[in-house]
């Protein structure tokens, strides 16, 4: 009975001690602490890098719980921007200035600016990825301009918080392939291994522009409607912010972009396309300004094979995609027999070709391998140190790379029977 | 007497014969002398090679106190194997007549007294047992029995006990006015003569100890003293106001019988019986309790239930001693096997049904007069989560029911603890939004996160007290008048924030989904630990609290049957765990209880089923 109650005193007193000790286990209120939702780095002037913070304002953002409605039409996040020597340099000095605890556990996005990218984005990404705090799920950007111009334009209609603005913006690539999906994680991997280099998405602010009068034929047009960076897109009103192309990087440097439209075809090479809506100048009537409109979703995974003839990466892409016709103009029965093989065949042609373009593009522009080919000629090597010697990177701008592409034309959309326009003046034109 | 010649001693110091022993005995054992336990109060032990040991064993001895014997045993039996310092207690046999003032003043015990022939002095005796005429629950109605020559007699009986019709028409009646008869018995015979062929009552007892008569006295019966003969008639006129068979209390279904439990034993085990009409169902009692002998029943099925469980409940129900089970809360704290785990080892329940159900299953039901909770032993923890209308609802529908109250008992235990852990220790760990409105809902806040949480818990737990003691005319209010002023008044005052008012209002609600009153206790209890684990440690706490939990749940036994049997100790289990299988499935009997009869059903239960071949297709 001595023995039982000291034990039990023993273990009420150790108890009892540790609610002193409670300091020291790191805990924090939730508004002690204020999180920081985007983070931008731009080239400094006084100092090496000028680092901006988009905080979150609770108050705003979570409705504001019994003080009601304070933060009406209010701004919902506070941008701020210090210039410091490094990125945690930067969070403690603005610390002398913002009253809470400054973290980034619920950071989303980090925003580079092209300037930066282009002189090398690695030694950046390093305490990103190394950091507790931050999740390597972040998004990277890459943005045509000044970071916290970006950031600061990024006024959202449709939501107040900006962490889930980004989000929802991203996540359009699986209905658009505009942009690709790159979070920290990737781009740090892609960065560290000799099969594969490193994309961001593609980032800028738009003013609102006119569309020029151009000399542009029809095809011309057609072809350059999702072709298109940041900053150029002809539109008006909206968020000035937008989100569309990629960044190449060879190594840690910036290299180019590639517009939408090579980048929907970029990610039906890598996999991550999942449908888009293609519109075509109509195969047989193209002369007539008709035009022909496409989902295409991705069917398989791509199968890509490689072959050494003479020492020579030979790479074999064959892409398997799936059709649902949204639009067709000219009234032509593509829906079965002849027609729909012929508009299959169209398909599969346009696209092998376009994604050729994009391919050497990266080989001779760029001479980089972002689509990971180097990933799937590894597995061909006995060793790692074979591989190594094999010097991918280098000889990939000489490979030759082949594309096939199969299209399935699996749905026709609601219309019974596919007619042409019948009127008076014109007659009838049977099909 | 050595007794007194030691407690002197020990006070003043010894001399002469006892002196001697005296010294060895200081040098052993340490005293302290109580005059108020006329005895010896051992301090302490000193640890001396065996043989010096037996000696002085041998001395305590002689001195022919039973702390000699006591000191001897322990000496040789234990030192052997191993050296202790357990403090030997030393039992000092009292001089009966000073131990007990109030024995003094009779000159007589009802432990041997016998009937007297003398009618007289077994008045005398009664009016000295029960203190009369001070006390005034007891009667005694002197008569004559209508006998040739007359007789006399008296009965005794306990006002409110005894049902006075029945006494005025089997007892009084038959004696007084029916029996006009010729005596041709000897006056020895005469009690069993009077029971064989005058009193009608169904259950009438001859008996001639004072003890066995004042004991059924006391409960109800009436006995009949009877001039001349040195016996005893004892009548069963048992008949006092009680309450009818009711509806469940505590232990609503909507599908299933609505009878329970009350207060009297008999109609209980008559409401068991009703449900498990079989002959092998053994009713056995005893009486606990020393002041006042409550009945207690076992009650288990002689075919199916283990013999061994059924001796160990016999075994601590007898080895109790107290002076009064009131409810069978208290014989349930006498005989479980954990007192100061959280988690309860006995199940409680008020249906009879549910009774029935674990009798067929091999365990036993413990019956206590006076409760309308019977105990069922042994029980796992799944039996504890399970209700009666599981079973009699379709087995899918059971089941959700199941599933929601295991979601009841993790949300009970963790959401508080999660909450303050998310809170203040991971903040990452859920969506920006929400962690956004839990940082604003907080701005106002004064407090602490945890103070916060701690007030709260602690003002529901009070709601829930307080409705339970309230009077009940102004009970209904009471939980409006409480939410009202807590929940809406705190967060409009900005004490606390509006989404812990939420998760308080969702762990109280979980935490009487629990079926088992107990086990809802129980965990609740354990959710303020848990509260603290996570003020202190974050989610770290959280789970080495749960780990803490699951290891002394699985350390836990209830009557020799692991608490997490057939999972702790992996055995065969049954479809009826946590998910329940079909009713005709349940071929088996828990396998933890180990029954002497296994089979429940046959394989094919449903007979009108055609019996499926080896890979014969549907």
């Amino acid at each position: 009975m001595k023995g039982k109650t000291r034990k039990i005193s023993f273990i009420l007193l150790f108890s009892f001690l540790f609610l002193f000790a409670q300091g020291c286990w790191g805990s924090r209120e939730t508004d002690e602490l204020a999180y920081i939702l985007a983070i931008g780095i731009d080239k400094g002037k006084e100092n090496i890098i000028q680092v901006t913070f988009q905080i979150a304002l609770p108050r705003a953002l979570g409705g504001g719980g019994g003080g009601g409605g304070g933060g009406e039409g209010g701004k919902s996040t506070e941008i701020v921007s210090i210039e410091a020597s490094s990125l945690f340099g930067a969070l403690q000095l603005a610390n002398a200035f913002v009253s809470r605890d400054l973290t980034f556990i619920h950071n989303k996005v980090v925003v580079v600016s092209e300037e930066i990218a282009r002189e090398g984005l690695d030694k950046y990404i390093n305490p990103l990825v190394r950091s507790r705090e931050i999740r390597r799920n972040n998004f990277l950007l890459v943005t045509k301009g000044k970071a916290r111009d970006f950031l600061e334009k990024n006024q959202s209609i449709l939501e107040k918080n900006p962490s889930r603005q980004f989000e929802l913006l991203l996540q359009a690539k699986n209905f658009t392939g505009f942009m690709p999906f790159a979070t920290i994680q990737q781009y740090h991997s892609s960065l560290k291994t000799p099969g594969r280099q490193p994309i961001t998405a593609l980032v800028g602010v738009n003013e609102g522009k006119e569309g020029k009068e151009k000399e542009k034929s029809f095809v011309e047009k057609i072809e350059r409607e999702v072709a298109y960076i940041p900053g150029e897109i002809p539109r008006q009103g909206g968020n000035k912010a937008e989100v569309i192309g990629l960044a190449v990087f060879n190594g840690g440097k910036l290299v180019g972009y590639l517009n939408g439209a090579e980048t929907r075809f970029y990610q039906m090479v890598t996999g991550d396309f999942q449908s888009a809506i293609f519109t075509f100048p109509d195969p047989q009537k193209a002369g007539d300004s008709f035009v022909l409109v496409v989902e295409l979703k991705k069917g398989r995974s791509p199968a890509i094979k490689a072959t050494f003839p003479q020492g020579r990466p030979v790479i074999e892409v064959n892409l398997i995609l799936e059709g649902e016709i949204f639009s067709i103009q000219s009234g032509i029965n593509y829906k079965r027999g002849q027609k729909e093989a012929d508009l299959q065949k169209f398909l599969e042609d346009y696209i092998s070709q376009e994604v050729r373009k994009v391919i050497a593009k990266t080989q001779k522009e760029f001479k980089s391998d972002i689509f990971g080919f180097g990933e799937r000629t590894r597995t061909y090597f006995w060793t790692w140190k074979d591989w190594e010697n094999f010097d991918w990177l280098e000889r990939y701008p000489q490979a030759e790379i082949k594309v096939n592409t199969r299209v399935e034309i699996r749905r026709t959309g609601l219309m019974l029977k596919t007619e042409p326009v019948e009127s008076y003046t014109g007659g009838g034109q049977n099909e | 007497m050595p007794k007194e010649s030691k407690q002197k001693k020990a006070q003043q110091g010894p001399s002469g014969v006892w002196g001697r022993v005296w010294a060895v005995a200081k040098d052993t054992l340490t005293f302290k002398a109580e005059k108020q336990r006329e005895g010896f109060i051992l301090l302490g032990v000193d640890d001396r090679p065996l043989s010096e040991k037996k000696k002085d064993g041998a001395n305590q001895e002689n001195t022919g106190g039973k702390s000699g014997q006591d000191e001897d045993k322990k000496n040789g039996n234990r030192e052997g194997t191993r050296s202790t310092k357990k403090p030997i207690r030393v039992q000092r046999v009292s001089p009966s007549n000073s131990r007990k003032p109030q024995e003094d003043k009779k000159d007589f015990s009802t432990e041997t007294l016998l009937v007297d022939p003398q009618l007289k002095i077994n008045k005398k005796n009664l009016e000295e047992i029960y203190s009369l005429p001070k006390n005034k629950d007891i009667v005694i109605r002197e008569f004559t029995i209508a006998l040739k020559p007359p007789i006399k007699a008296f009965v005794v009986f306990m006002e409110g006990l005894a049902d006075k019709n029945v006494i005025n028409n089997t007892v009084l009646k038959p004696l007084m006015i029916l029996s006009n008869m010729e005596e041709k018995v000897t006056i020895l015979e005469l009690a069993e003569y009077i029971k064989d062929h005058i009193l009608p009552g169904n259950q009438v007892e001859v008996l001639a100890e004072y003890k066995q008569i004042v004991e059924r006295v006391n409960f109800g019966m009436t006995a009949v003293f009877i001039d001349g003969s040195p016996k005893c008639l004892v009548v069963e006129t048992k008949g006092w106001d009680k309450r009818p068979i009711g509806k469940t209390e505590t232990e609503q279904v909507i599908r299933g019988p609505l009878e329970a439990f009350n207060e009297t034993l008999r109609s209980n085990t008559a409401l068991i019986r009703k449900l498990v009409r079989n002959e092998k169902l053994i009713t056995e009692m005893f009486k606990v309790g020393e002041r006042n002998k409550s009945d207690v029943a076992i009650m288990y099925l002689e075919d199916v239930a283990s013999p061994v469980l059924v001796e160990e409940v016999k075994r601590r129900i007898t080895s109790i001693k107290t002076d009064i089970v009131a409810e069978s809360g208290s014989l349930e704290q006498f005989i479980e096997d954990h007192p100061f785990m959280p988690s309860p080892q006995i199940l409680n329940t008020e249906r009879p049904d549910r009774v029935a159900s674990f009798l067929v299953e091999g365990k036993v039901a413990i019956l206590v007069d006076g409760s309308p909770q019977v105990l069922v032993v042994p029980v796992t923890i799944f039996s504890l989560l399970h209700s009666a209308e599981d079973y009699y609802l379709r087995m899918p529908y059971g089941n959700f029911l199941r599933f929601l109250r295991v979601a009841a008992i993790f949300i009970t235990i963790m959401t508080p603890s999660i909450y303050l852990a998310i809170e203040t220790f991971h903040q990452e760990m859920i969506p920006t939004d929400l962690i956004l409105v839990m940082a604003a809902a907080r701005e106002t806040v004064p407090f602490p996160t945890i103070m916060e949480v701690f007030m709260m818990e602690f003002a529901f737990e009070l709601i829930r007290e307080a409705g339970v003691r309230v009077p009940g005319v102004i009970g209904n209010t009471l939980g409006i008048v409480g939410a009202l002023i807590l929940g809406q008044a705190a967060v409009q005052a900005g004490i606390v924030s509006p989404i812990l008012i939420i998760v308080v209002a969702v762990t109280g609600l979980a935490s009487f989904a629990i079926p088992n009153y107990s086990m809802s206790f129980a965990f609740r209890g354990v959710r303020f630990i848990f509260t603290i684990l996570a003020g202190i440690f974050g989610f770290f706490g959280v789970s080495a609290g749960l780990f803490i939990l699951l290891t002394t749940i699985a350390g836990m036994k209830s009557f020799g049957v692991p608490l997490l049997a057939p999972i702790g100790p992996r055995t065969k289990a049954g479809p009826d765990l946590v998910i329940r299988g079909s009713v005709w499935s349940m071929e088996q009997r828990p396998d933890e209880t180990d029954t002497l009869d296994r089979q429940r059903q046959p394989k094919i239960s449903r007979g009108w089923v055609k019996p499926k071949k080896r890979g014969e297709r549907k």
